[in-house]
């Protein structure tokens, strides 16, 4: 006789595997970055709203500022939780280059330009807030920092609609050749930037390939 | 045909009783509005946006119409003539004018003693002609203050289509429609309908 | 982008034209509207020009909650953390997202009352209560005295909904009544939190909102009376944080400017009648 309430601590179908890219210390280190980035972009976006004539973007700018604000709040409750009870040392931008760049994004006031400030936002900076968080989701231990991830997961589910929202934003505000080249131009710019930044945590944002030593077997 | 506009010239607000005049003649060529009656309008330029209010009674042969200053009254600029609202409102008020005079409305009472669903659904068939004539008139606008009169209902809009859509219409259209949309069962307002029109 | 947008700069499509206060106030249609019958003040299907005059308040309405997601933003941008911690922060942004909302909802009730966008002119008074530099300042002008007010406005509406039959203002009011209380609570809790240890600065702040409060006050068209065709609600003031004192001295304010403004029209009919 078998006693069916002595099962495998993990279901057949839990795969999740405990190796991880990132120590608590790296975690702790990223989640600071994400939450400067996202408080500077919540602010920003803020302070948008006022400065766009467009009625519809200043209706999704003041949705989207939450979202960012909303983020903002879960990397702070995340930090105490990994070993960083002061918040604020850690919420740093992960180099001065990034810092720079983030100044950039923020610029622009003037009524006239509600295309640099969308492009900065929804071309350049959520691509990259994306393509972080989601190497971040992706590489981390699935057990020991499943809360990093779920947050994470939450944030990401903003991210992509607000990107979409946003990109369809830019497109219908792109309506004659001057303004795509204006949109081109403002975008090549700020990749310029991140690119030396690195993107949102810095030069391994999203990880680095190994370098190729030209052998073959 | 005699026109008359009252005060002239006006005091409070900027508006000229000639250009008034002469938009009355346009209009009421435009419906046309017969011509050995002739038309007072008086307008109680006291009344500023959005204390809105028209009547158009016919007394002794006269078509005495009245407007308060805010119907003639730009929306978004105080103090200021609009000759699109002028115009629209004054072809309203010379096509219920006519109705009492030619226009099956023959036995209606007048403005004082109408309820406030009659004169709605009276306004609805006015502006549905308005609007026809080619002058700017929001319909939205027209289904809303309908509605307010004779309830928010699919009876209601429905009542509306008709009496926007008609060409023609009596005054006993006008009293069973109020009986289908329930209108007639609301009490009269303890203030009276033609409040504005009596003044300080 | 510069801190303190100043309220000359708020950014509008060519639809909208904004109304000039002294166009307002020397306005000489002022003096007689004093005299006039237009009766019952409280709106109502049976008043005359009810729906014109609801579409005005309601567009009023739409234009003060684009000032007011202006201002919430602005105070997630204008203010560093030294000044306004995270957690105020974080309660502006989400009043952003309520008051954009809350304009998507307002256009939508334009719509249905037939109302076209910019039809009507728009003040900036609201917005320019929000340009205080002191934050504990601007919360209690915009958080307390405005959203207080939109609270009265909206409960005002609502009722109007209900009496007039129309469901979906009735609808809308409603879920906009409980955003505005969460609004106030904000700006109640924020006050005690910020000026816990200064109560010089609260009663600074405190002052701010009975000024706001009393322009708000409009000469009669809020307070506790018959002829104010907005009421004040005590019952959802009390909700968001407001005391029995607060609501009194509130009602006090009222009527107090309700008096100068009869004062004032009797002086304009003396001087015109002088002048005659």
């Amino acid at each position: 006789m078998t006693d069916s309430t002595v099962r495998t601590a993990f279901a057949p179908w839990d795969r999740r595997a405990l190796p991880g890219l990132f120590t608590v210390e790296e975690t702790a280190r990223r989640v600071g970055n994400y939450r400067w980035a996202e408080m500077r972009l919540f602010e920003v976006l803020g302070g948008w709203v006022a400065t766009v004539p467009e009625l519809d973007v200043k209706m999704v700018l003041g949705r989207h500022c939450y979202h960012h604000a909303w983020h903002a709040e879960l990397w702070t409750k995340r930090l105490p939780e990994l070993r960083e009870m002061n918040v604020d040392r850690m919420t740093v931008p992960a180099n001065s280059a990034f810092e720079k760049f983030m100044d950039a994004i923020r610029e622009p006031e003037a009524p006239g330009q509600t295309i640099e400030k969308l492009v900065g936002v929804y071309r350049v900076l959520i691509p990259r807030t994306i393509a972080a968080y989601t190497y971040h989701r992706n590489g981390t231990s699935e057990i020991t920092d499943s809360p990093t991830i779920r947050s994470l997961n939450h944030a990401l589910q903003d991210e992509y609609a607000d990107w979409t929202e946003g990109e369809m934003l830019i497109q219908s505000l792109l309506d004659s050749a001057e303004k795509v080249e204006r949109a081109m131009q403002r975008q090549t710019e700020l990749e310029a930037l991140i690119l030396e930044a690195g993107g949102i945590a810095g030069p391994d944002s999203i990880g680095s390939q190994p370098a190729n030593n030209g052998a073959t077997v | 045909m005699t026109i008359t506009v009252t005060p002239d010239p006006f005091h409070l607000v900027p508006y000229d009783a000639d250009e008034i005049r002469s938009i009355i003649e346009d209009c009421a060529a435009q419906v046309d509005f017969p011509g050995g009656i002739d038309i007072a309008l008086r307008i109680d330029e006291g009344l500023p946006h959005p204390i809105l209010g028209t009547n158009a009674d016919v007394v002794d042969g006269v078509a005495q119409l009245f407007a308060s200053g805010g119907n003639f009254e730009a929306r978004n600029k105080s103090r200021t003539f609009s000759e699109v609202h002028a115009r629209a409102e004054i072809a309203h008020m010379l096509l219920r004018a006519k109705d009492r005079i030619s226009g099956g409305f023959e036995s209606a009472a007048a403005d004082a003693d109408l309820s406030l669903g009659e004169r709605q659904a009276w306004d609805t068939y006015t502006w549905g002609r308005v609007a026809r004539l080619g002058h700017n008139v929001h319909q939205q606008k027209r289904i809303y203050d309908f509605r307010m009169q004779h309830g928010f209902s699919d009876a209601s809009d429905a009542a509306f289509e008709r009496l926007w859509a008609a060409q023609s219409m009596t005054w006993d259209g006008i009293r069973e429609i109020c009986a289908e949309t329930g209108a007639d069962d609301r009490p009269m307002p303890k203030t009276p309908i033609d409040l504005l029109r009596q003044g300080v | 982008m510069k801190k303190h947008l100043p309220e000359a700069e708020l950014a509008r499509d060519t639809r909208f034209r904004r109304n000039k206060i002294e166009d307002q106030i020397f306005d000489p249609r002022n003096a007689l509207m004093g005299t006039r019958n237009l009766g019952p003040a409280a709106m109502n299907y049976d008043r005359p020009a009810a729906t014109e005059r609801s579409r005005s308040l309601m567009h009023g309405i739409f234009v003060g909650e684009i000032q007011a997601l202006e201002g919430a933003g602005r105070t997630c941008f204008d203010f560093d953390e030294t000044e306004a911690p995270f957690a105020l922060k974080l309660d502006m942004a989400r009043q952003c997202w309520d008051e954009s909302r809350h304009c998507e909802i307002s256009v939508k009730l334009s719509d249905h009352m037939g109302t076209d966008i910019g039809e009507y002119g728009e003040s900036t008074f609201l917005y320019a209560a929000a340009c205080n530099t002191d934050p504990v300042m601007r919360l209690c002008g915009v958080n307390r005295a405005l959203e207080g007010l939109a609270i009265d406005v909206f409960s005002s509406m609502k009722t109007f909904g209900e009496s007039s039959g129309d469901p979906i203002l009735t609808f809308c009011e409603d879920w906009m009544l409980a955003d505005e209380v969460t609004h106030v609570k904000m700006g109640s809790d924020w006050l005690r939190r910020l000026t816990a240890d200064d109560p010089e600065r609260r009663e600074r702040a405190l002052d701010f909102q009975r000024t706001v409060d009393k322009v708000f006050s409009l000469g009669g068209f809020r307070g506790e009376q018959e002829e104010n065709p907005i009421q004040i609600t005590r019952k959802f003031r009390s909700l968001a944080g407001f005391s029995v004192e607060e609501c009194d001295e509130l009602a006090e304010t009222a009527k107090q400017a309700m008096e100068e403004a009869r004062a004032m029209i009797e002086m304009a009919q003396a001087a015109t009648a002088a002048a005659s």
